[in-house]
């Protein structure tokens, strides 16, 4: 009885095998189930006209072409194969059946982008405006919020303020559209303004309008914003009478929030001012400014006005209040005397400064040690009541 | 920087001719009341005072001494007691003064100096016409609520 020759088949080598036939099977079923996915989501898109299926892009060819004329021949009120063929007839730079895909399909969204393209071509702003903000705020379209947000930059915003109201979903696509494209925010303000105005504004949107302005320098613009925002008169001094917690992202005081820093800034009560603001040192390092704000004021002469009082105050020189162009390094304008210890006693502060042009009418004015003293061993309290600014002369 | 004056009607002329007939010889006749009311607005625009400032409302009254100042874009247009319209147009400024006659107020409007300051961040492409229509015609789906 002949010898079988072939050896046993090590169970190891068995289960490798196994192993990979079984793994193959799952690629197969893998690439069969993505790909009949992919066909059937490709033949179920709505949107036919935007290829993104390879077989949406063989059939983007004359041949189809033809095929849509055939059916739109056979069935004029064919709304598909017609949007399909004005699609593809624009991209060619034939917009002759927009027309009338827009007066079949107004709502559509490849409908309205054809119509928006052709009045832009023709620079019919007004109808351009009406058609992107559309498709913004019924769509979500990016390209659209990009082409409103180009129009803008291009000073063309007076055509969409017609369109502005209480509620605009669409401007804070636009404006984040425009902040990605690097325009310059102010060009977007008229349409801002007009919505606060009518009672609306979304309040992130309107703190990204002001940050951005701010960031850009424009501080007369991020000023006027947030102050319509506001809705009412405010005095030059934001808070100055410190009644109310300070906000960020304004026009409000903003203290040093390092907790290392040798100063605790907060509100406080005292026994003159209902709201105080007070300063504590524990001779740790401090920071500059220990506080400050931006202000926007006019070119002309200004007096800052207050009082102060210091308790158990110790320093190799003691804060003073600066004024300096809001624009970052600017030279110091105006200085404050040091503060000194009043042994508990509320004296008048007092601040002659003059804004020139060139600070653009951003100014800081802020509290700070002078950079050459030393920056620690500052120990004791420090507190401002009813700080104002006014004017004494206009230039 | 563009100015607009427009002075206004025969009728404010009527008035003008009426009033400064009424003031007699004791008044210098080019000297009028230069206050008014905010008759328009387009963009960001603030009143301010010696205390205060505030968003400038249409129908806003102007007083002696208050500044008016437009931000970038923007536009306001006042009328002022002597039957004037003095436009001033973006990033400018101006104070009313009861002192000066209408037609030489214009005349003070100066610039602020925010245009500099918020020139256009350097390297910013603005779209030139064409770039408006990019995106609009990609091959990129539309999305369908």
């Amino acid at each position: 009885m002949p010898e079988m020759d072939s050896k046993p088949i090590s169970s190891p080598r068995l289960g490798r095998s196994a192993g990979v036939a079984v793994a193959l099977v799952i690629l197969a079923i893998g690439v069969f189930a993505a790909q009949r996915q992919f066909q059937l989501s490709c033949g179920e898109r709505a949107s036919m006209e935007l290829p993104l299926c390879a077989a949406d892009l063989q059939v983007q060819t004359d041949a189809k072409e033809g095929d849509w004329r055939v059916q739109l021949t056979r069935s004029p009120g064919d709304s598909t194969s017609l949007i399909r063929l004005a699609h593809f007839l624009a991209r060619r730079g034939d917009p002759s059946l927009a027309g009338l895909a827009m007066r079949l399909a107004p709502a559509d969204p490849n409908v309205l982008a054809l119509a928006a393209k052709a009045a832009l071509d023709r620079h019919d702003w007004k109808n351009s405006a009406e058609l992107l903000i559309r498709l913004v705020r019924d769509h979500d379209s990016e390209a659209g919020a990009q082409a409103l947000a180009s129009m803008v930059a291009q000073g063309h915003a007076p055509y969409l303020l017609p369109s502005v109201g209480r509620s605009n979903p669409w401007l804070a696509p636009v404006l984040h559209a425009m902040g990605r494209q690097g325009f310059p925010v102010t060009r977007i303000l008229p349409l801002l303004a007009a919505e606060v105005r009518a009672g609306g504004g979304d309040p992130d949107v309107l703190r990204v309008a002001i940050g951005q302005l701010k960031a850009q320098g424009a501080w007369f613009d991020a000023h006027a914003l947030w102050l319509s925002v506001q809705g009412r008169g405010l005095p030059l001094l934001y808070n100055g009478d410190f009644a109310r917690a300070f906000e960020p992202g304004g026009f409000d005081w903003e203290p040093s929030v390092d907790p290392r820093a040798g100063v605790r800034v907060r509100r406080a009560g005292t026994g003159r001012f209902a709201h105080a603001l007070r300063l504590e040192y524990d001779g740790r390092l401090l920071p500059r400014p220990q506080i400050r704000q931006l202000l926007v004021l006019a070119p002309g002469r200004y007096r800052l006005e207050g009082w102060y009082a210091a308790s158990r105050f110790k320093a190799d020189a003691g804060p003073s209040w600066d004024v300096a162009c809001a624009a970052r390094d600017a030279p110091t304008l105006a200085r404050s005397t040091p503060l000194q210890d009043t042994a508990g006693q509320w004296s008048n502060l007092m601040l002659e400064f003059e804004v020139p042009v060139a600070c653009a009418m951003g100014v800081q004015l802020a509290l700070q040690a002078d950079l050459g003293a030393s920056a620690a061993g500052a120990q004791g309290k420090i507190e401002f009541g009813e700080m104002r600014i006014r004017a004494l002369e206009a230039r | 920087m563009k100015k607009t004056l427009q002075i206004s009607v025969a009728g404010c002329l009527l008035a003008l001719s009426l009033g400064a007939q009424a003031q007699g010889q004791a008044q210098n006749g080019a000297k009028k009341s230069a206050t008014g009311l905010v008759i328009s607005v387009i963009g960001l625009v603030t009143l301010s005072d010696e205390n205060e400032i505030r968003d400038a409302a249409v129908d806003a009254k102007l007083r002696h001494k208050v500044r008016v100042v437009t931000g970038a874009d923007s536009r306001v247009t006042l009328r002022l007691n002597d039957c004037c319209e003095v436009t001033i147009e973006e990033n400018e400024s101006l104070v009313i003064d009861d002192g000066l006659a209408c037609g030489v107020l214009w005349a003070h409007i100066s610039p602020t100096g925010q245009a500099a300051a918020a020139a256009t961040i350097p390297g910013a492409p603005v779209a030139a016409g064409a770039g408006i229509l990019a995106g609009l015609l990609q091959n990129r789906p539309v999305s369908r609520r």
